[in-house]
């Protein structure tokens, strides 16, 4: 296993590599801060500051993780950068698709799905969108 | 359009990891380029050339259909 993550590991871009290794700080904080999002910020006896201030934390850790992400972006080379926006763009087209169908469907009342619901799935399509088609790109010119 | 970056690579006795270090690029970068599936950018072809001492259309074969 471990043998298999060494190879894993040895077989990435330096970019890349530089990329995750970046991104375990940003990544850990937004754990804690998600938890401390789903234990503090429903407390009804906190302050409401606090109660908004730890409702919206993790989006600063998302943040944090997104401008990584950009200066990945800046640091790859132009192949793995072909790659990146290819899936980005697709990853965006198919989630505008996502966004109107959920949109016009809710708007005939023809379906009647939770606002947290329609939020979460589409942050699904988007992510599991983007690592298929980005795996994908990646086999097509390995 | 053809390449003749694996002959140029071979004679000199680098490997892909080698020739990515050299050219600043991922080794994947230099396997899709030899194998033809990724045309590389003016400035990434000025490096290959520069590299191997050579001119452009030297290293890059342009086929006209």
């Amino acid at each position: 296993m471990k043998g298999l993550f060494v190879s894993y590991w040895q077989g990435l871009s330096p970019a890349l590599q530089r990329y995750y290794r970046a991104g375990i700080v940003p990544g850990l904080a937004f754990l804690c801060l998600a938890a401390a999002h789903e234990f503090v910020s429903r407390q009804a006896g906190l302050a409401m500051p606090w109660r908004v201030g730890f409702a919206l934390a993790p989006v600063l850790a998302l943040g944090w993780m997104f401008a990584i992400y950009l200066d990945f972006l800046r640091d790859c080379d132009e192949l793995e950068r072909r790659i990146e926006l290819g899936a980005l763009a697709w990853a965006a087209g198919i989630t505008l698709n996502a966004v109107m169908t959920a949109l016009l469907l809710l708007d005939a009342h023809l379906v009647n799905w939770p606002a947290k619901d329609v939020a979460g799935g589409l942050g699904l399509i988007l992510l599991c969108s983007y690592a298929l088609i980005r795996g994908r790109l990646h086999r097509r010119y390995a | 359009m053809n390449n003749r970056l694996r002959e140029l690579r071979d004679a000199k006795s680098w490997s892909q990891g080698e020739l990515a270090e050299h050219l600043d690029v991922s080794r994947q970068t230099i396997n899709a380029l030899e194998t033809g599936k990724y045309d590389p950018s003016l400035p990434l072809a000025f490096r290959i050339a520069r590299l191997f001492g050579g001119r452009i259309e030297d290293i890059f074969l342009y086929e006209d259909h």
